[in-house]
C-alpha cells in the first residue's frame, strides 16, 4: 500500500503538488490523469522515491520513501534517461546489477514478444522501440509497486496492445501498478480506478465501473466533461476580474 | 561499489582501451626511434623522424597521462548529472555514484602511471644497451616529461638523504593520485553549482569556467595567508615543513584529502538537489 499524506512539492515559485491526500491499495491498477502540468510526474518521481524536497509522509509498505525505495518500486520514466551506446542486452545487465528484483529471463521474454532485437544499440532504434525496451526493463521487475510516467508514448497501435496485455498479465492482488498517461482512452479498459488531478491536487478518484454507472459516460468523457468545465470557469473568473479593472 | 566501477568501465571501456593501446604504441614508437637514431646516426631526415617520434610521445605524455585520470571521471559526472542519467534511478546513493567515478579515475591514473614506468624502464634498457651518447641525451629529455614523478625529485633534492627508487615511485604516485583526485572533484564540484545556478548550457560552461578560476584564486590567497602568518609567528616554513623527511608528501597528502573531502561534500550536496529538480 502507498500513502501519500499532506505531500506538497515545490520548484521556486511554483507548486506542483498541494497537500495531496491519497492512497493507493494492491490489486488495482490506476490511472493517473490530468492536465498538462498538473502534478502527475512530479507525484510519480515523489513516490519512486526521485524527489527529496518534498513536504509531507509518501509511505510505502509501512516505511518512507527515499533513495533505497527505488529498490522496491518500479519506475518507468516519462523519457529515457538510459545510456544511448547500450544494447537491451547491456541494459539488461545493468537492470540485472542495479535491481534485485530484476528477472533477466522475463526481460528476453518481453523483448522478444515486442519483436526488438537484443543486440541493436539503443540510438539506432526509434523511440517507439526504445520505449518498448523501457517498459520491458521495468516491467520485469518483480515489484509490488510500478509507475508507468506516459508508457505508451511513441507506441505503435500493436505496440499499445501488448502493453495492455502485459499490464493485465502483471495484476496480482499484491502489486499496485499507477499508469499516468494523456493517452487514457488506450488505457481505461487495463485500469479499474482513476485518480484525477488538477493543479497538484486530486479532484476525483474512484473505481471506474462504479464512475461510469454514477455518471453516465466514460471516464474519458468524464474527464473532458471535467475539464471542460473546469476551464470554463477559470475564463468566466478572469473576465470578471477584467470587468473589476 | 564493484558494479558500478564495472558500469562505468561498460561506458569508457573503447576510449580506454584506444588510451593504454596508443600509450603502448608510442612506447614502441619511442623504442624504434632510438634505434633509427642509432643505426643512421649520419642520416639527417632518420634523425628527424626520431626526433618527431619523442616529441609526439613528449605530447601524448603532457596531455593525456597526467589528465586522463580526472578528464574521465569529470565527463561522466557531467552527463550524468547533465541528462540525470540512468544511475539515478538506481537504488545507489548519490555520494557512492561520486565515489565510483572517482575510485575509476583513479584506477586509470594508477594503470597509466604503471604503463609509462615499465615503458621507461624497457627503453632505459634498451638506451644504456645501445650506449650511444647522443640516444641517451634524448632518452633524458623523454624520461623528464614521461617520468611525471617532479614531485619525488624535487623531495630528493631537498630532503637531507636523498629518496631511494622505490620510495620515489611511491611519493609521486601518491601526490599524483592526490593531485589527480583534487582537481577532478573541485572541477565536479563547479559542474554542480554550475548546473544548480544556471539552466542554460552555455551559462554552465562560463560558470564552471568562473568557478575554478575563482576558487584558483582563494586557493593562492590562503596559501600566501599561510605563510605569511607562518613567518609572523616566527615558524621558519623552509626548514620546519618542506625541508623535513618526506614533510611535502604528508603535507600534500593531509592538505589535499581535507581539501578533497570538502569538495566532495559539496559536489554530493549539490548534485542531490540538482537530481531532484523535475526540469
Amino acid at each position: 500500500m502507498l500513502q501519500l499524506e499532506n505531500v506538497s512539492v515545490r520548484f521556486g515559485s511554483q507548486t506542483a503538488l498541494d497537500g495531496l491526500w491519497h492512497t493507493f491499495e494492491p490489486g488495482h491498477i490506476y490511472g493517473l490523469v490530468g492536465p498538462n502540468g498538473c502534478g502527475k510526474s512530479t507525484l510519480m518521481k515523489t513516490c519512486a522515491g526521485l524527489l527529496k524536497n518534498f513536504t509531507g509522509n509518501v509511505i510505502y509498505q509501512g516505511k518512507h520513501v527515499d533513495t533505497s525505495a527505488r529498490g522496491r518500486i518500479a519506475y518507468m520514466p516519462t523519457h529515457s534517461v538510459y545510456y544511448r551506446y547500450m544494447t537491451p542486452e547491456d541494459m539488461g545487465s545493468f537492470y540485472e546489477d542495479f535491481f534485485p528484483d530484476f528477472s533477466r529471463t522475463e526481460y528476453r521474454n518481453m523483448l522478444n514478444y515486442f519483436g526488438l532485437d537484443a543486440n541493436q544499440r539503443l540510438y539506432n532504434m526509434s523511440t517507439g522501440m526504445v520505449a518498448k525496451v523501457r517498459a520491458a526493463a521495468t516491467l520485469s521487475r518483480n515489484a509490488g509497486l510500478i509507475l508507468l510516467d506516459e508508457p505508451l508514448n511513441g507506441m505503435d497501435l500493436l505496440g499499445q496492445e501488448q502493453m495492455r496485455q502485459i499490464l493485465l498479465s502483471l495484476k496480482r492482488p499484491d502489486r499496485s501498478i499507477i499508469v499516468a498517461s494523456h493517452m487514457f482512452g488506450q488505457l481505461e479498459a487495463v485500469c479499474d480506478r482513476v485518480v484525477m488531478m488538477n493543479a497538484g491536487k486530486v479532484i476525483l478518484f474512484g473505481d471506474i465501473q462504479e464512475m461510469t454507472a454514477q455518471y453516465g459516460m466514460s471516464v474519458s468523457d468524464l474527464y473532458c466533461h471535467t475539464f471542460a468545465q473546469i476551464l470554463q470557469a477559470q475564463a468566466q473568473s478572469q473576465a470578471m476580474g477584467g470587468m473589476k479593472q | 561499489m564493484t558494479k558500478l566501477l564495472k558500469n562505468e568501465w561498460q561506458r569508457y571501456r573503447l576510449a580506454i582501451i584506444i588510451i593504454l593501446s596508443v600509450t603502448a604504441g608510442l612506447g614502441l614508437l619511442l623504442a624504434g626511434s632510438i634505434m633509427i637514431s642509432d643505426m643512421w646516426k649520419d642520416n639527417d631526415f632518420m634523425a628527424e623522424l626520431a626526433g618527431m617520434g619523442s616529441s609526439l610521445m613528449i605530447l601524448y605524455a603532457m596531455i593525456v597521462i597526467p589528465y586522463a585520470g580526472y578528464i574521465f571521471p569529470i565527463i561522466s559526472y557531467a552527463t550524468d548529472i547533465g541528462k540525470k542519467g540512468m544511475i539515478f534511478l538506481t537504488p545507489t546513493p548519490t555520494w557512492k555514484v561520486i565515489l565510483s567515478k572517482l575510485l575509476f579515475g583513479l584506477g586509470l591514473y594508477a594503470v597509466l602511471f604503471a604503463e609509462t614506468k615499465i615503458i621507461i624502464a624497457l627503453v632505459s634498457l634498451q638506451a644504456e644497451s645501445i650506449g650511444n651518447e647522443e640516444v641517451t641525451d634524448l632518452f633524458e629529455i623523454m624520461t623528464s616529461v614521461l617520468d611525471f614523478s617532479l614531485y619525488a625529485e624535487i623531495f630528493s633534492d631537498t630532503t637531507e638523504e636523498a629518496m631511494t627508487p622505490v620510495m620515489s615511485l611511491i611519493a609521486s604516485f601518491i601526490v599524483g593520485a592526490v593531485s589527480t583526485l583534487m582537481s577532478a572533484l573541485q572541477f565536479m564540484a563547479c559542474i554542480a553549482l554550475a548546473r544548480y545556478s544556471a539552466n542554460s548550457v552555455g551559462v554552465q560552461v562560463v560558470l564552471v569556467l568562473v568557478f575554478n578560476w575563482v576558487i584558483g584564486i582563494i586557493q593562492s590567497v590562503l596559501l600566501v595567508l599561510g605563510m605569511v602568518i607562518l613567518a609572523f609567528i616566527g615558524v621558519d616554513i623552509a626548514e620546519s615543513v618542506f625541508f623535513t623527511q618526506g614533510g611535502i608528501t604528508a603535507v600534500v597528502a593531509v592538505g589535499g584529502a581535507a581539501y578533497s573531502a570538502l569538495m566532495y561534500f559539496i559536489c554530493t550536496k549539490l548534485t542531490d538537489k540538482k537530481v531532484n529538480l523535475v526540469s
